[in-house]
């Protein structure tokens, strides 16, 4: 394996880079812009054609498999999966937002950073990478999540620290107690006793991880920050950070895997948790940020519920889920814009803009776990990890979580295609959009709700990659 | 159709079957006809949710097109019919596929004898329910695409043979007929809506589980029907899974005391929409219980069978005096459409090839009169410009045809001679006199009451004294006429001809007979009931 297989992580940086350099080339060209003025409308397609590359190269180069920097970042089937599953919510995140309703084009480079928390957190071989890919996307998450209300933000940057505090203490327990950071070798170290020390280790580096998981569940002020944020800052937040958590947490659970399942019961708890208060929360939502914030608890809860498994089914059914969970956590946000009047605000959205209405009602139903979509073939093989696993009760919460959150969204699907009672003519062709902005926003729609419905189409070979990417995670 | 002819342009290999070459026989020598039928509504219904319909401009031909699409699939559908061959065993039209091979399973369709019937009336029926769609005014590219993607589900639960297939057909039929309810139900639509994705996203938890325990009992193998139904499980176990596919059952047929939904959703409904449920997506309930209790579940099946029997019973009951109480048309066809459900439930109860063949038959004949019934009291309701029984009263003068197809849909629920459901209700009692015959003779009981409550209303409402005060009655049109004589043309033929119409013995036109073909597959089925293997 040669270091080109590094190329997309550096596309990505670079991109960040370039945003936060060449950003707002309305005025001047030759200074950094500040925060509040107009994004070069031409960017936001530069950046999609930057990591679309970035996407083809993963997947050309991506393929092989080995160590680089004396074994200080790894390219298996697990990353691949993964970083891939990034890049297209990257990808649709970026060509579906409108940029107009962004209040900075800060939150550019901190989406792209944010992703490349995730890519990071994939590739690591050791304590330290996972708790630095973590500690990127959740610290980038809340930038963006600043950029439209700057105290929800320096708050939710409060709890990316508390987590990535969290996380370094129960990291720095666990190396203590086995001698070595090395994921590979950690369980083998540990020699699968469980102590006191190496218990509380556990647990307090998964609570940690949980907290970066399903912050919009384990902190009112995160939560209220979801709902404030824009479009982007909430796909940064509940969907690329939530995915480096997950990411984070999969590969530390298979390394754990060796000792005795003494975390278990704590990560059922918590995904069965997420799943109910989720639902309830989607049930109960006013606003489309609302409604969206309890289907990607509900999905996190099922995660979670993979992990919980505690085996390569379970685990294997987890990053199968983590790939439909990214696109559908980030794009559904992206797809639903502000939307700050609530779900009134959807009506008549079908007529208005079919390909994001498509987009967006795939998406929620997605989240939901209604057949034939993406989240449904994930959360199916979450299921049979539970029922493989004897964790029958938390399978249960589960499909009544899904009931609650296919009711929840029956809602915005029929204010979304369904309250159209006076069909307006269109006043141009239907593919004629204006702007170049607006034909990437209609292709970002078509692509998420194709990528969603498409997926179970495509089950063979994802999830063959989700098996292998379990396997080289060394699970059993 | 480009399809077919694609299809008719294969060489085609002379037939093994004994019977004479009929028309169409040898089409399919290809193993994608499932598929096609699967995917191409789904396939219609992107296409015609790509086109536009600025203020219902082109509602007629969104309809049109819908119509035609499944007119082409009955016709495919028919030719597969007539193709099948009776005496050969296992499945035809077969096809496997590796889809999900880290979890065991399969794209596996195929046909047998129950699943060829059961195609036959989720096609039939999904035709008369675009014709009972032509009321529908608002959003019609919307209305047809939920149609089309309903309708797809529903023959994908039919011809799977994998039970993760099983499930997600099964499972993706609730979200449209969900937002078709919610869309288009009347002024109760929301809390229909509602009642509706909870009782059905229920039964379609209860079928996730079922298809998990099977998965984790077996030792984690896979979902191939073909696998499951030949393991031996732990009576336990089958149980247990035995009692969730009761639930899925249940909650679709509908049966006591899961009828919540059916109330609310087919009181509020357009016709087209109650056809679709009533006539085939209800009666996957059975299909299921059948395909996978029965066929697999020996032990289970024996143990829960008195309690299906109670279970028909009550239900058949509980329809009965709920007509009594109902105070509006469009609740009493509600009530009535869960007739056939009880029944059908009796006949799997007894658990002997006779009834096994009558429960098959039922759930085809029950199916096409309950729609016919339950959609036709929708119909008189919109015609009368009033569903209250207090207002109705005398219509047959003024809708003479459309009384009389009621008339004969209501007599269907009953089993009369002369209609599909005689044979099917025959071969029930029969069965079930043999091995249930407690929860039989009170079953026809119940029947009796039916009859009473039936005459009752068809009195009430048809052949009194007309009501002067009542409003206007609005002239029929001819796709209401058309929906109802399908279906009714449907249950007399099969009733008049349930084996095919013979002429000196040998069949002479394009129907070889429900009985035989479903026969095909019930001797099978039943074989382990009949001659239990020797304990240990």
């Amino acid at each position: 394996m040669t270091a080109w297989v590094l190329l997309p992580e550096a596309l990505v940086l670079a991109g960040a880079a370039w945003t936060v350099l060449a950003g707002a080339p309305r005025g001047s060209r030759r200074r950094v812009p500040t925060p509040g003025e107009d994004l070069d409308p031409r960017l936001p397609t530069l950046v999609t054609g930057l990591l679309l590359v970035a996407l083809l190269l993963e997947l050309w180069l991506g393929g092989s498999v080995g160590k680089l920097f004396g074994g200080g970042f790894v390219q298996d089937r697990f990353a691949l999966l993964a970083k891939g599953a990034v890049l297209v919510a990257l990808i649709l995140a970026v060509a579906g937002a409108e940029w107009e309703e962004e209040s900075s084009w800060l939150v550019l480079p901190m989406l792209l950073l944010a992703g490349l928390g995730g890519m990071v957190a994939a590739s690591a071989t050791s304590l330290l990478g996972l708790w630095a890919g973590f500690q990127l996307s959740a610290t980038a998450a809340a930038v963006a999540v600043a950029t439209r209300d700057r105290e929800q933000g320096l708050r939710l940057l409060l709890g990316a620290g508390l987590s990535g505090s969290l996380l370094a203490l129960g990291f720095g327990y666990l190396y203590a107690a086995a001698g070595v950071a090395g994921l590979t070798e950690l369980g083998k170290a540990l020699g699968g006793r469980i102590t006191l020390p190496l218990a509380a280790a556990s647990v307090v580096s998964l609570a940690g991880l949980a907290l970066g998981l399903l912050p919009v569940l384990l902190l009112p002020q995160a939560r209220q920050a979801y709902r404030n944020a824009s479009p982007l800052g909430a796909a940064a937040l509940g969907g690329l950070a939530a995915a480096a958590a997950a990411v984070a947490l999969t590969k530390l659970g298979a390394a754990l895997l060796g000792i005795e399942q003494g975390w278990v019961p704590f990560l059922a708890g918590v995904a069965a948790l997420a799943m109910l208060v989720g639902a309830v929360g989607a049930f109960s939502a006013s606003s489309p940020r609302s409604l969206i914030a309890g289907l990607t608890i509900a999905q996190a809860g099922w995660l979670a519920a993979g992990l919980a498994a505690h085996d390569r089914a379970g685990l294997a059914g987890a990053a199968y889920l983590l790939a439909a969970f990214v696109v559908a956590a980030v794009a559904a946000p992206v797809l639903a814009g502000p939307a700050e009047a609530g779900l009134n605000e959807l009506r008549n959205l079908a007529d208005r803009q079919p390909a994001r209405a498509a987009g967006l009602g795939l998406a929620l139903f997605s989240m939901a776990g209604v057949p034939p979509l993406a989240g449904f073939f994930g959360e199916f093989t979450v299921g049979v990890g539970l029922a493989a696993g004897h964790l029958a009760w938390l399978l249960a919460v589960g499909l009544l979580s899904g009931i609650i959150c296919t009711v929840a969204c029956g809602r915005a699907l029929r204010l979304i295609f369904l309250e159209v009672v006076d069909e307006q003519p269109r006043r141009r062709h239907p593919l004629d959009f204006g702007s170049s902005a607006a034909a990437l926003r209609f292709a970002a729609g078509l692509a998420a709700g194709f990528l969603i419905a498409a997926y179970g189409l495509f089950a063979n070979p994802i999830h063959g990659l989700a098996v292998q990417g379990a396997a080289a995670l060394g699970l059993r | 159709m480009s399809s077919l002819l694609w299809l008719a342009a294969f060489p085609t290999e002379p037939s093994p079957s004994a019977t004479p070459a009929q028309f169409g026989a040898n089409v399919f020598t290809q193993s994608f006809l499932l598929s096609v039928l699967v995917w191409s509504p789904v396939a219609a219904a992107v296409i015609l949710s790509l086109f536009p319909n600025p203020r219902g401009r082109h509602s007629a031909r969104f309809r049109a097109a819908a119509f035609w699409v499944l007119a082409g699939h009955g016709f495919l559908s028919l030719l597969a019919y007539v193709q099948f061959q009776f005496y050969a065993p296992g499945l035809q039209f077969e096809e496997k596929v590796p889809w999900l091979p880290g979890i065991g399973a399969v794209y596996h369709l195929g046909l047998d004898g129950i699943g060829m019937a059961m195609l036959l009336l989720v096609e039939l029926v999904g035709l008369a329910a675009i014709l009972a769609s032509a009321g529908v005014r608002e959003r019609v590219r919307e209305y047809m695409v939920l149609v089309l993607l309903a309708h797809a589900s529903m023959v994908g639960v039919v011809v799977a043979r994998d039970l993760f297939v099983m499930v997600l057909f099964w499972s993706a039929g609730v979200a449209p007929l969900g937002l078709l309810v919610l869309g288009w139900g009347g002024a109760a639509r929301r809390r229909a809506a509602a009642r509706f994705f909870a009782y059905w996203g229920i039964g379609s938890a209860a079928f996730i589980a079922a298809a998990l325990m099977l998965y984790a009992g077996l030792g984690a193998v896979g979902f191939d029907l073909d696998y499951v139904l030949k393991s031996s499980l732990s009576p336990r176990l089958q149980l247990g899974v035995g009692a969730a596919l009761v639930v899925v059952a249940a909650t679709r047929l509908p049966l006591v005391p899961f009828q919540g939904w059916a109330r609310d959703v087919l009181a509020t409904a357009p016709p087209g929409l109650i056809v679709l449920l009533v006539g085939s997506a209800s009666r996957l309930g059975g299909y299921v219980l059948i395909r996978v209790m029965v066929a697999g579940l020996h032990d289970g099946s024996r143990l829960l069978a008195p309690f299906l029997g109670a279970l028909g019973f009550l239900t058949i009951v509980y329809a009965a005096l709920a007509v009594f109480r109902a105070r509006d048309v469009r609740t009493l066809g509600a009530y009535l459409a869960l007739i056939p459900g009880g029944v059908t439930l009796l006949g799997i109860a007894a658990l002997n090839p006779v009834s096994l063949d009558g429960a098959v038959l039922s759930l085809f004949a029950g199916g096409i009169a309950a729609a016919a019934a339950a959609a036709g009291f929708a119909t008189v309701a919109q015609r009368a410009q009033s569903a209250s029984l207090e207002v109705l009263s005398g219509l047959a003068g003024r809708m003479p045809v459309l009384t009389w197809l009621l008339v004969v849909a209501c007599l269907g629920l009953l089993g009369v001679p002369l209609l599909a459901s005689f044979p099917a209700y025959l071969m029930i009692f029969y069965g079930s006199l043999q091995s249930q015959p407690a929860w039989a003779f009170a079953a026809g009981l119940g029947l009796l009451l039916s009859a009473a409550s039936i005459a009752w209303v068809l009195h009430r409402v048809m052949f009194s004294a007309p009501n002067p005060d009542a409003p206007a009655v609005l002239p029929g049109t001819t796709s209401q006429t058309w929906y109802l004589g399908i279906l009714v043309g449907a249950l007399i033929w099969v009733g008049i001809a349930p084996s095919g119409p013979k002429l000196g013995g040998i069949p002479f036109i394009f129907d070889p007979g429900l009985v035989p073909v479903v026969n095909a597959s019930t001797a099978d089925l039943a074989a382990p009931y009949v001659n239990p293997s020797p304990g240990p």
